[in-house]
This record gives C-alpha cells, structure tokens and sequence, in this order.
C-alpha cells in the first residue's frame, strides 16, 4: 500500500494539500481512505492519522445511502465525475457549520472524479456553501421582503389610484353640484330681484291706493261740506226768506185793522214795502246763485259804450251814497275804450254789488269808482276798482269773503243789510265775463274791490241797446210832473186780479185811464171796439195768461194790422225772452215785478198822444 | 424519430436508429438516477436528434440559456452539454427540489441543481457512448457556461454537432432541454461505425 500522504508530502503537494481551504480526501474503490487534508481534518475533527486507513462509510455512513453509492460506484466504473449539489443533497459528510449556530449543519457541494492512473482512485473535494446559501437565504429573503414591498406599493398605489380616481370623481360631482348650485342660486338671485321689483310695484299701488282713498277722502269732504254749506245755505235762505215774509204779513195784517192810526198805516205801509223789496233781492239772489250753480247761467255779448254804462251804474247808486253823506265819484286813468263787448247787466250787477257794499260798510269818507284799461296777454280787459274809506276788513274775514252762506257772512249781512250772497255771485259772474274779483284791506282804513273783465274784440261803434240805455237814477218817490198820463187810455191785460188792481192803481195816481182784460182774447176783442171807438195809447200785456197768451194775442193783433204799442209784462228777465217780446210784435218790455218810475218812463214812450190818436182815427 | 443529416456524414436508416438508441439509453440511465436521487418519478424522453455543423450551432442555443458542459477525450474528443432556456432551467431546478413558488433568479442553488442535473444526463449520454465506441473516456468536470457557441467557436476540430431534444417529465410538468454532443473531426463516422459494428481499423 502506498502511503500517499508521505507520496504527497514528500512533493510538496502535501502542504497546498493541507493549504487547500476546501476539504479534499482521496478514496480507493473500497471507499478506503487515501487522504485526507488538514481542512477536512478541521470540519471533520477527525485526525488525518485516525482517518487514512480507515472506510470512509465506516466513520460516516451516509455516504453509503442510495443517492450516493451508485454515482460513486459510475465513478469509478464508467470514470465519470459526479457532482452532489448543496441544494439536493445539503452535505455529503454531516458536520456541523463553521460559522452562525453549530446546531446546523454545513452544507456542501461534493465533487468527486477519478484519478488517473492504474489504481482505481477518487478524488473528493467538499466546498463548504454555508456561508453562501446563508447569504442567498438572507438574500431571498430581503428579496421577498423588496417583492412583497413592492407588491404592497403597487396596492397601495393601486389603491392610491383609486382614491385618487373617487376624489376626481367626488371633485367632478362636487363641481357639477357647485355648477348646479350656482345655477340655482343664479335663479334665486333672479327670483329674489323680480320679488323685489313686485315688492316694489306692490308698493308703488298701495300708494297709489293710499292717494286715490286720500283723494276720495277729500273729495267726499269736499262733497259734504258742500253738502253741509247748501243745507246751511237752505237754512239761512229760508230763514232770510221767512224773516221779511213775517214782517210782510204782520204788517198788512196791522193794516186790516181799520183803528189803526194814520201815523201807524203809513208806518206799516212803509215797513212792508221795504221788506217786499228786500225779499225780492233775496229771491233774485238766490235765483241768480242757483242758475249760476247749476251751469245754467247765460251770458250774452253785446257791444256797450264804456263811459256811458259806467256812468249810468254811479248815477244809479248816487241816491244811497247820498243818504250816507258819501261821496262818490268815478274816476278814469288813461284812455278808456269806446265800445266793449260783454254782458251788461251782469257786470251792471256786479258794480251795484261791489259798489252797494262799499257804501254799506263805509260810514264816512268816500266810494271811489276808478276805472282803467289794461292787457292780460292779447287781451284787452277793463279794470274797475272800488276804492272806500270804510271800516275795513281783517285778513280772516277776507279769507272766507267770496264765500256764499258762511256764518260770518250771515252776521255782517244781518247787520249790514244784504242776503249774504252778493260777493259770491258777483265773483261767479265776472268769472264768466273773463275776469275776477280780488281785494285788498285794512282795518279801519278802507277796502279796494277790483273787479277784471274782458272787453272784447271792439267792434264797429253801435249805440248800445235800449235796455242800456235811459238808466237815471232818481230818488225814490219823485215825479218828474205831477199826473203825467192825464189824458192816456190804456189797456190792462192781466189774468192775476191783484196784478190788475196794482196797475190800475199806478196808472190811477198818475193821472191815466185804463181798461182791463182778464186774457189775450179778450185783449182782442176790446182793442178791436177801440179800433172803432176810442182807440188806446198803448197796451200794458202780460205774456203767461190762460186761453191766450200775450204772444198769441200780440202776433194777432199785428197780423189783423193793429199798430197799438204794446208794453209786454214779464216775469222773466232773460234777454231771450226780451227777443221773444218783440219778435211777437211787442214793442218794449218790462220786467216782473214792476218797478213804478219805470212803468211810467215806458208808457210815456210809447204811447200816443192823444191828439196824434184822433187824428189818425 | 427525426434524424436530420448534415454535411459531411451520411446517414442512413440503419445509423440513424443506432444513434437514437444510443442517446435514448443514455437518458433511460439518466432518468433512472435522477428519479433515485429526487424520490419522485423522472421521465426523459428525447423526441428529435439532429447533426449538424458547428457554424450552425448558434442559432440552436436560446438566448439566455443555462449550459453544462462536461468534455471528453479518448479515442474520440469532443464536448457534450445539457442547455436550458434561462425560465426552464428554474422550473426544472425547483421542481426537482419541490419548490412551489417560482423564482425568477438562477442563484447559486438552482444553478447548483442544473450543474447535478447536467452531470447525471451527460454521464448517462456519455456512458452510453464509450459502452457504444467500446473505449473509455476521460471526463473534465461538469462546468456552467454561458454560451456554448463561445465555449465551441474557440476549436478548430470539431466539424459535427449531435443535437437532440429532450423533455423532462416531472409530476405532470414538462421541461424541455437540449443536449448538444459537439464531436471532433471524423469521431461521428466512428461512432456510426461503431455502433454498427462497421469498425474501420
């Protein structure tokens, strides 16, 4: 038996044999051990001088197992090499590891191949992989954790994504909300603005609303004051009607007492005529103030002559000026137009007011009449003021003036005379002839009455007409010849006994004759015997009478050629109705009731005189 | 089975099925020893056998293969080696050492089980054709390569490739493989001959 160790060591391979960090044994084909180097000896703690010599299987047995006798009997039969892998086999000689815990054993990669040579020898050399498959644990390890890692990050970014993909989800919803939101709040806003603007119109009716009740309020204050004022009207009407009717009626019912003294009669006589005058100015008043009132007020237009018809007015109130020690005059600034165009009468009556009034309230001094012309624009208009030196007036009593039927009127009217109404109507009228009424006063001073109206489009010169004209004031009572219808026959047609008794009456005290008729018929009938006998100076007619009325009886009479003048009573005082007169053939007229001197003037116009009459017969 | 002849040997029927009974003992061996070692019943099954020229032998190799390579020499040199694509050598790797979950890197312990693996084909393969050419081998060791064309286009003598297909069966699965026997100059015509007896001295 060669001693390979010696064999080896003598070579010097004996020490890279033991230098070698792998462990190398050589076996013969009985698995004898040959060799066995220091690392081996070191892993294995068996001594090389207790291993050589020795069976490998003996000292460790699994060599002998299934997996590895065959490959190791190939070895030597066939001569291939074989290799025992750590991962398949873990070791080929069980010891324990060099390093980490003991208790575990090393794991080795064994490869074992044939020597060359006669001899049937094996060389096996054992890798110690304990380290290496310990790393490579660890490594898997590290690497399972890095793949588990990174499997748990792409979850958690998978997840992430998710989230990510709800919240732009979420975002996009909430967009689409905050969209929807504002949309509806776009809506409200609009919504809201047009309740505003409701709100507002809403506002806007209840105040119109509240206006209109305002308005109404007013309207039917106004209505029942007016109210209120017409029955105070009516109240103090009836009682101004009723004061002077009492006087009236007591009065003549004195005068049926045939004890009563002469003194007394004439007294009575006297009282019940100034009341029967007053009472006619009243009734008149009131008559006018209602027309007025109801719209029914005419006025007309004819062409006057300015300085004329002022002077007649001053003359007419010269007599009651008179009585009062007053002076009064008319004064004129400037030129004055010849002719104007306006209602006589009516302004007539508001100068007899105006100026009435300044003598009533003045008891000592003077009424001055000033007239002038001035402009109001194109128009051309007549300014009269009334200027008096009288008591005057304060600013409350002007303020209710031109007011009909306030109280305060009624207690200066009682006092001063009057019905109270002169100012309202006057104001009404000069309303209707283009004008007004204003004043100025002071107490204790004096008042200006200024009265404006329009004159008109002056036309051609023309006398004004005969009811203008031949307007003389005369004192009450006088005659201007004593008996002036001596030897004037005229005829009375009346159907009213009293009207004929008062006619017949005056006629009588001037020294006239007459005959009555009870109707037009009748009328006829005596002025056709007169046509034969003894024809009559003039006609006094009255117009309303039953079976013929003075109309018929008159437009008869002109058409059977009578030229008989023909003096028409009337009630009515309408210019109209004056018209109507003539046109039936009359040839003056005179207004109910009869104001004597009037009567008197009118007949003597018209009536023949008696020589003229004889002759023509 | 196939046998595709090359340039430079003939083949006739009679070599062809000498060759493949050639190669199916050597895998029978190999089965056998492989199923002992792992417990579990092993299969190897080689369905297609291929000559070729060296020059052709790169476009066999798959990229990214797994080699064992073990030489031999004596009355013929030459080469033989087991190839693996890289994912098969992992599967058949941790298959053979019951492994359920699947690695993707070819550390030292699979590649440990393929360089075993390789060794017990190759010494089937191997054995069975010295016992064919009736003359022993001298074997290197069982060596990993990454390539073997690299490994083969370095010599000048080798003219013939023996290429053959072979599938492991391993508990229902399949691995497929190559064994690729790189013969010098003229040793095929040997082996033909004798294998068939048709020994030329």
């Amino acid at each position: 038996m060669l001693h390979c160790v010696e064999m080896l060591g003598a070579a010097g391979v004996g020490e890279i044999f033991d230098l070698l960090p792998i462990g190398v044994c050589v076996i013969d084909r009985n698995l004898q051990i040959l060799g066995w180097n220091a690392k081996l000896a070191e892993w294995t703690g068996l001594a090389r001088a207790d291993a050589v010599g020795k069976g490998l299987g003996e000292r460790f047995p699994n060599v002998l197992s299934p997996r590895f006798r065959m490959r190791l009997a190939q070895v030597f039969s066939a001569g291939t090499p074989a290799v025992f892998s750590g991962a398949l086999h873990r070791h080929f000689l069980p010891v324990p590891a060099r390093q980490g815990d003991p208790a575990r054993l090393m794991i080795q990669e064994t490869w074992i191949r044939r020597l060359r040579g006669e001899e049937p020898r094996a060389l096996i050399t054992v890798q110690d992989l304990t380290i290496e498959y310990q790393q490579l644990e660890q490594l898997r390890g590290e690497r399972g954790e890095l793949i588990r890692t990174k499997r748990e990050l792409e979850l958690a970014n998978h997840s992430l994504q998710a989230s990510l993909d709800l919240y732009e989800q979420n975002n996009q919803r909430l967009q689409a909300e905050v969209a929807e939101r504002a949309r509806a709040q776009e809506v409200l806003r609009r919504q809201a603005e047009d309740l505003v603007r409701a709100k507002d119109r809403e506002v806007e009716h209840t105040a119109q609303l509240e206006r209109l009740v305002q308005e109404l309020t007013a309207a039917r204050q106004q209505a029942e004051a007016a109210a209120q004022s017409k029955s105070e009207f009516l109240a103090n009407m009836s009682h101004e009607i009723r004061t002077p009717m009492t006087a009236i009626l007591g009065y003549v019912d004195l005068l049926r007492d045939q004890a009563v003294s002469d003194e007394d009669r004439a007294d009575a006589i006297e009282t019940v005529h100034r009341n029967g005058e007053h009472l006619l100015t009243i009734i008149n008043d009131i008559l006018d103030i209602s027309k007025i009132e109801a719209g029914r007020m005419t006025i007309e237009r004819v062409d006057c002559e300015v300085q004329p018809f002022l002077m007649d007015v001053v003359r007419l109130m010269s007599g009651r000026a008179a009585e009062k020690k007053l002076e009064l005059a008319l004064e004129t600034r400037g030129t004055l137009p010849d002719v104007m165009t306006t209602d006589p009468t009516r302004l007539r009556q508001i100068l007899v007011n105006l100026i009435g009034n300044a003598i009533k309230f003045t008891d000592s001094g003077s009424v001055r009449v000033v007239a002038r012309a001035c402009r109001d624009g194109g128009a051309a208009r007549l300014q009269v003021d009334v200027v008096d030196t009288g008591i005057g007036m304060t600013a409350e009593q002007l303020g209710g003036l031109f007011q009909a039927f306030t109280q305060a009127d009624m207690t200066m009217s009682r006092r001063y005379g009057g019905t109270g109404l002169g100012l309202a109507i006057s104001r009404r009228l000069a309303r209707m002839l283009g004008g007004d009424i204003t004043v100025v006063s002071e107490p204790g001073r004096g008042s200006t009455f200024t009265v404006v109206c329009d004159c008109g489009a002056p036309a051609a010169a023309r006398a004004a007409s005969s009811t203008t004209r031949a307007m003389t004031a005369e004192s009450p009572g006088a005659d201007p010849t004593p008996r002036p219808l001596a030897g004037v026959h005229l005829l009375l047609v009346d159907d009213t006994p009293d009207n004929r008794r008062l006619l017949s009456f005056h006629v009588q005290r001037q020294g006239g004759t007459f005959e009555c008729a009870e109707n037009g018929d009748l009328a006829l009938q005596k002025l056709a015997a007169a046509r034969q006998g003894r024809p009559y100076a003039a006609v006094l007619m009255d117009m309303q009478m039953p079976v013929l009325d003075g109309y018929e009886a008159v437009r008869r009479l002109r058409a059977a050629g009578d030229r008989t003048p023909v003096i028409a009573l009337t009630a009515h005082a309408m210019s109209d109705d004056r018209d109507k007169c003539l046109a039936a053939g009359c040839d003056d007229y005179l207004a109910k009731p009869i104001d004597r001197s009037q009567l008197l003037q009118t007949i003597l116009k018209w009536s023949r005189p008696a020589a003229a009459v004889a002759a023509e017969a | 089975m196939n046998i595709a002849a090359g340039p430079g040997v003939r083949l006739d029927a009679e070599a062809t099925d000498a060759l493949a009974e050639m190669i199916n003992i050597g895998s029978g061996l190999a089965a056998a020893a492989l199923s002992d070692l792992i417990g579990m019943r092993i299969e190897l099954t080689v369905p297609t056998i291929r000559l070729m020229a060296a020059a052709d032998l790169a476009g066999e190799a798959p990229p990214l293969s797994t080699t064992v390579v073990q030489e031999f020499a004596g009355d013929i040199c030459g080469c033989a080696a087991l190839m693996f694509p890289r994912s098969s050598g992992i599967v058949l790797a941790q298959l053979l050492m019951g492994e359920e979950e699947a690695r993707d890197e070819l550390d030292i312990e699979l590649t440990g089980v393929l360089l075993e693996v390789g060794n017990i084909v190759l010494n089937g393969v191997l054995g069975s054709l010295s016992n064919a050419i009736r003359a022993n081998f001298c074997y290197s060791v069982p060596e990993l390569v990454r390539s073997l064309t690299a490994r083969v286009a370095g010599s000048e003598e080798t003219e013939e490739v023996l290429v053959a297909d072979v599938q492991f069966s391993v508990e229902q699965k399949e691995v497929r493989g190559t064994v690729v026997i790189v013969f010098s100059a003229g040793s095929v015509q040997k082996v033909i001959d004798s294998l068939l007896g048709t020994a030329a001295e």
